[in-house]
């Protein structure tokens, strides 16, 4: 799953939300690690 | 006035204890990797989104507690439109086919187009008891009075109603053309596409928080913290595995594999075929949301300003992201 995150915060005093995009171009790929006993890969 | 000797040792001992308490924590904070998040760009709007965004065409859609509908483009990253119903919005809305309805809790039931213009409001007999959903045509709504409505997508009425006793429809959930009924004595009731009953499958115990639906399974959490996995084909159970509380949100799936969050603030990892938990992790709030596989990590929000992110199989941590406050991931289509 790639493309955009999209994440949203409220702010209660100001009653208002904001919708964040968001884009991690620094982030290097999640080691998988090692199987664990009896998990199967998606 | 002298502190007397054994109150000073009592402080001694709590400020030990604290110490003994915080120092682990600190040490795992300290390798969890950071998580660099570079922001694109942001929104304003007004109130605050009800659990979900619903994604339809380049566009997602959502409603706020102080009653607005809103759309947005997420390729333009902008605000398209919104609409503003009589009353609050408490749940999130249903969109498909460019058509998207809201229900608020003065009962009205509003249908637009994807221009934002109204195409109908309709009075309902009640507040909805569960999101609404789209099935083709129909505008599936259960109402807390108790019965499960269709409304009809061109004009405003009713297509059929099925009857259930007064709240005891708690969520709904579209599965291969029928609708499943989550209720309160242990029942997902199935109706088919015309309300007429098409089968059920009894989990074993009163049933609590949201359905999780694939082809040929249906999740769905019991009060007394069991995750029951059913086959709503013959309404036989196929497994039943403790997590200790009710589903927080739908679980995502992926594979073979299921995540979920519990409403007591754990992110579990289990195998869809047999139920085993295969990880399972703590979250820094209780009121948790769906998590997501999103590049590789299973990203786990809650009501905290701590955005956790997981490695998939091993559960371990991939990345925190802080100094500011989280929200709900919502994937973009």
């Amino acid at each position: 799953m790639n493309g955009q995150l999209l994440l949203h915060t409220y702010d209660p005093d100001a009653r208002e939300g904001t919708l964040i995009f968001l884009d991690p171009p620094n982030m290097a790929p999640a080691k998988t690690g090692a199987p664990i006993k009896g998990a199967k890969s998606p | 006035m002298p502190i007397p000797a054994l109150l000073l040792r009592r402080i001694a001992a709590c400020f030990l204890l604290v110490f003994a308490a915080a120092a682990p924590a600190a040490a795992q904070t300290a390798a969890v990797p950071a998580w660099r998040l570079a922001e694109v760009s942001r929104l304003t709007y007004e109130g605050e989104i009800n659990r979900r965004a619903v994604a339809d065409g380049p566009r997602i859609y959502f409603t706020t507690r102080r009653g607005w509908i809103y759309a947005v483009d997420t390729k333009r990253r902008t605000i398209d439109w919104r609409f503003g119903a009589e009353s609050p919005i408490f749940r999130p809305p249903a969109a498909a086919g460019g058509l998207i309805a809201a229900v608020d809790e003065g009962r009205m039931v509003y249908c637009l187009n994807a221009d934002g213009l109204l195409n109908w409001s309709y009075r309902a007999d009640g507040p909805a008891a569960a999101d609404p959903l789209w099935l083709g045509p129909r505008l599936i709504v259960a109402l807390r009075s108790g019965p499960v409505v269709a409304l009809n997508a061109a004009h405003p009425g009713e297509i059929w109603r099925a009857a259930f006793e007064k709240d005891l429809v708690i969520s709904t959930a579209i599965w291969n053309g029928r609708i499943l009924c989550a209720c309160r004595d242990g029942w997902v009731r199935i109706l088919d596409a015309e309300g007429h009953p098409a089968g059920a499958c009894d989990a074993g115990g009163p049933l609590a928080g949201p359905l999780t639906v694939e082809e040929k399974r249906v999740y769905a959490g019991r009060e007394d913290g069991v995750l029951c996995a059913l086959d709503p084909r013959d309404g036989s159970i196929v497994w039943r595995m403790r997590i200790g509380g009710e589903p927080g949100a739908p679980a995502f799936i992926d594979g073979r594999h299921l995540f979920l969050s519990s409403g007591n603030g754990v992110l579990f990892a289990m195998s869809k075929n047999a139920g085993d938990i295969l990880w399972w992790r703590p979250l820094p709030s209780r009121l948790v949301f769906r998590p997501l596989l999103w590049r590789s990590r299973v990203v786990a929000a809650s009501a905290s300003k701590v955005l956790s992110s997981f490695q998939p199989r091993t559960g371990l941590p991939a990345g925190n992201t802080r100094g500011r406050p989280i929200g709900r991931p919502t994937r973009r289509k």
